[in-house]
């Protein structure tokens, strides 16, 4: 939302305040500089939530051209500051304006200085302003805005005169590069046309040597422009009057045209050229004014609680963007789903069309599935002692020496067996992968264990009851899928342990001439 | 520029309403994430089922021949009496009758109570449930032969699904050469009556 503008035009002896709203400038109101105008004007202001443009035009100016050393920002301000408290009394409507760097070795810095001469005559207006906390944009004169002028009126001129016939006088702006030098008004009768024209003519020759004494212009035939800015009314004059020289080129300006040229939809008719000076500081704000933060402090309030409030809108607005793109996004999804889930219903029925036809089951197809699969399981798991009875039978059948005193039987883990010792049995073999590549459900050993004894042999015979047993133990590994995983011999004949013998005694038989093997096969195979 | 408190009191209202604008827009930002990731998940859980479905029509034959094939084996465990309640005294009948035909030693019993089976493989989890009752049985034996002919009668006519975990066979007279017809072998197995429940067990 655009919001409206106020544009107060401050002279030496009222204050007009002007509304702009779609290109529409108008005249609020007229305050004079009295008591009773400065209540009206308070009154004016009250509530006020717009933002307000003072534009001064009045005859006490001052501008001073000074040179400063390079500095930093820092250091720049202070001396900026300090030097426009020496220059001027009143500080509070003071301005230094950078008019570039000397391209010598030092660098300089060409700055010009600029301020009122008499600050006082609009403390009570400035007062009324702060009292009503106006957001105040600025403080700026009519030879501030001059550079604006002359840019919207097309002039491209290094050095640029600006003369502009307004209801306070007669205005003389010259321009540098952009940048305003030196401005001064002059008394001027409106009434009389050609009078007015001649002043034009004849002031702006004064001012070009004006220029040359204060070394403002390089030398004495520097041509300059002139752009002459008045009302229609004077144009025929003003074009017989002002005839360019070789050092004058006038560019007559129609400032009725030339507000409209600038967007103005309507304006005081009276006061074109103070139109286009109040058009310029709304639309073209320059970057230095005069006002000192004091005045300002409720505008940059106001920018501030903007600055939240767009910051807020960021990132709600971000926020909601992205939203957007990730709510597509499920819409989309959403979509595919859709289309997944009829398909799905559509197959559910399908199946559950065919398989109505298989043949009824006591319970659930999972349920049937999981039972045959694990019965087969326990059927792979289950054993019969018959396997291992039987092959230590035909072993032993080839060894009448040996007589069998005991086996133990059992399913379970191979290394869970209580016999071990020396000639034990490679380590179980760790569970053939499935096809799938899964390693296959180690289902466990059928384990015996058989505790057995040479008989007829006599205690001095080591060599061969340990002969025996050894090929006893060896007949077991030569059984296919057989896996012997303990051994325990009747004397351990290794220098690790003890030895004990009886030689003496050759008639005694061997009775702990015991050994033992546990033999086991995997189940599930 | 320095603000004092008043004028801090006067962005009061701004501070909130861009905190609030910036809650709003965050939280929209996480909402439609999650959202997004929500969305995302469901439609890849309905994809997953559709493929499925796909699959399990694609092999409806082959699992029609499956369900033929089950249900062929489930019928005989069924018909053997696998399936369903364990019933002790029919195997008590069967062991004793096993005993009198093989003219048998003595032989003694003993069940525990039911629990549910443990073996590799078996686990709670399906609505199938192998149930087993461990029973540890002595038998006095004239000949090894006497125990893989008991244990196999019993594996055959036995109404329940016998495993045997475990058989100790000692000898228990050795050297004696009398005519008297007597044990010289002790043997203690353990071994596994299993049923089969499709209801959990109490």
């Amino acid at each position: 939302m655009l919001r409206k503008k106020r544009l107060l035009y401050l002279t030496a002896n009222r204050l007009m305040a002007y509304s702009l709203s779609r290109g529409k400038l108008s005249a609020d109101a007229g305050f004079e500089r009295n008591d009773a105008g400065l209540a009206a004007f308070s009154a004016y202001l009250a509530g006020t939530r717009n933002l307000y443009y003072l534009v001064i035009d009045v005859v006490e100016e001052d501008y001073h051209q000074d040179i400063i050393p390079d500095m930093g920002r820092k250091d720049r301000r202070q001396v900026l500051s300090r030097k426009l408290a020496q220059r001027y009394r009143d500080t509070s409507l003071t301005l230094s304006l950078s008019l570039g760097y000397d391209k010598g070795e030092r660098r300089n810095e060409r700055v010009l200085y600029a301020s009122f001469s008499n600050t006082q005559q609009f403390q009570p207006w400035l007062a009324a302003l702060v009292q009503n906390e106006v957001r105040l944009v600025g403080v700026y004169s009519t030879a501030l805005l001059a550079p604006a002028l002359i840019k919207g009126a097309g002039l491209k001129s290094p050095r640029c005169l600006l003369v502009s016939v307004q209801q306070t006088g007669l205005r003389q702006s010259y321009v540098d590069d952009g940048k305003i030098r030196f401005s001064r008004i002059g008394r001027l009768n409106l009434e009389d046309t050609a009078a007015v024209a001649a002043t034009c003519a004849a002031e702006s020759a004064h001012l070009q040597q004006y220029l040359v004494t204060m070394r403002l212009l390089p030398t004495a035939n520097t041509p300059i422009d002139v752009m002459v800015l008045a009302p229609g009314q004077y144009h025929a004059a003003l074009t017989e009057a002002c005839r360019s020289t070789e050092t004058l080129r006038f560019n007559l300006v129609n400032a009725d045209t030339q507000c409209r040229a600038a967007g103005l939809v309507s304006f005081p008719a009276d006061a074109p050229c103070d139109a286009l000076f109040l058009h310029a500081a709304a639309t073209a704000t320059p970057a230095r004014q005069f006002a000192q933060e004091q005045h300002r402090r409720h505008y940059h309030l106001w920018q501030l609680s903007n600055g939240l409030y767009a910051a807020g809108m960021a990132v709600l607005v971000s926020g909601l963007l992205y939203a957007g793109v990730q709510l597509f996004d499920v819409y989309n999804l959403r979509q595919q789903t859709q289309t997944d889930q009829t398909r799905f219903d559509a197959l559910s029925a399908e199946y559950a069309r065919v398989t109505a036809t298989f043949p009824p089951t006591p319970t659930s197809t999972e349920n049937l599935k999981t039972t045959i699969k694990q019965y087969q399981m326990l059927q792979a798991q289950t054993a019969s002692p018959a396997y291992l009875l039987l092959e230590t039978s035909k072993v032993l059948a080839a060894y009448p020496q040996v007589e069998i005193e005991r086996i133990e039987w059992h399913v379970g883990k191979q290394g869970q067996e209580a016999v071990s010792g020396k000639g034990a049995a490679p380590k179980a073999a760790a569970p053939a992968p499935s096809a799938a590549g899964v390693p296959a459900l180690d289902l466990g050993y059928e384990l015996a264990t058989i505790s057995a004894r040479v008989v007829g042999a006599r205690r001095a015979e080591v060599r061969a009851i340990t002969g025996m047993a050894s090929q006893f133990i060896d007949a077991f590994r030569k059984v296919p899928r057989l896996e012997i995983s303990g051994v325990r011999m009747p004397f351990d004949v290794t220098a690790e342990d003890t030895l004990k013998g009886d030689i003496g005694s050759e008639r005694a038989i061997a009775e702990d001439a015991r050994f033992a093997i546990t033999i086991g096969r995997r189940l599930g195979r | 520029m320095k603000f004092g408190a008043k004028d801090l009191k006067r962005l009061g209202l701004p501070v909130a309403v861009c905190l609030a604008l910036g809650l709003v827009g965050v939280a929209g930002y996480f909402a439609a994430d999650r959202h997004l990731e929500d969305t995302k998940k469901q439609r890849a859980a309905i994809a997953a089922q559709r493929t499925e479905v796909q699959g399990r029509l694609d092999r409806a034959n082959e699992e029609e021949r499956e369900i033929k094939a089950n249900l062929q084996q489930y019928r005989a465990l069924a018909a053997r009496g696998i399936t369903g309640e364990e019933k002790r005294l029919d195997w008590v009948d069967t062991l004793t009758a096993i005993k009198s035909e093989r003219r048998l030693f003595n032989v003694s019993y003993s069940i525990e109570p039911q629990k549910q089976l443990d073996y590799p493989g078996f686990g709670a989890g399906s609505g199938v449930y192998f149930m087993t009752s461990r029973v540890k049985i002595n038998l006095q034996l004239l000949h090894e032969e006497d125990l893989l002919s008991f244990i196999d009668d019993l594996a055959k006519r036995s109404k329940l699904y016998l495993s045997v975990r475990s058989c100790n066979i000692q000898r228990t007279d050795r050297g004696s050469g009398g005519t008297v017809l007597a044990p010289r072998l002790q043997a203690d197995c353990a071994v596994d009556l299993i049923t089969i429940r499709h209801n959990k067990p109490a």
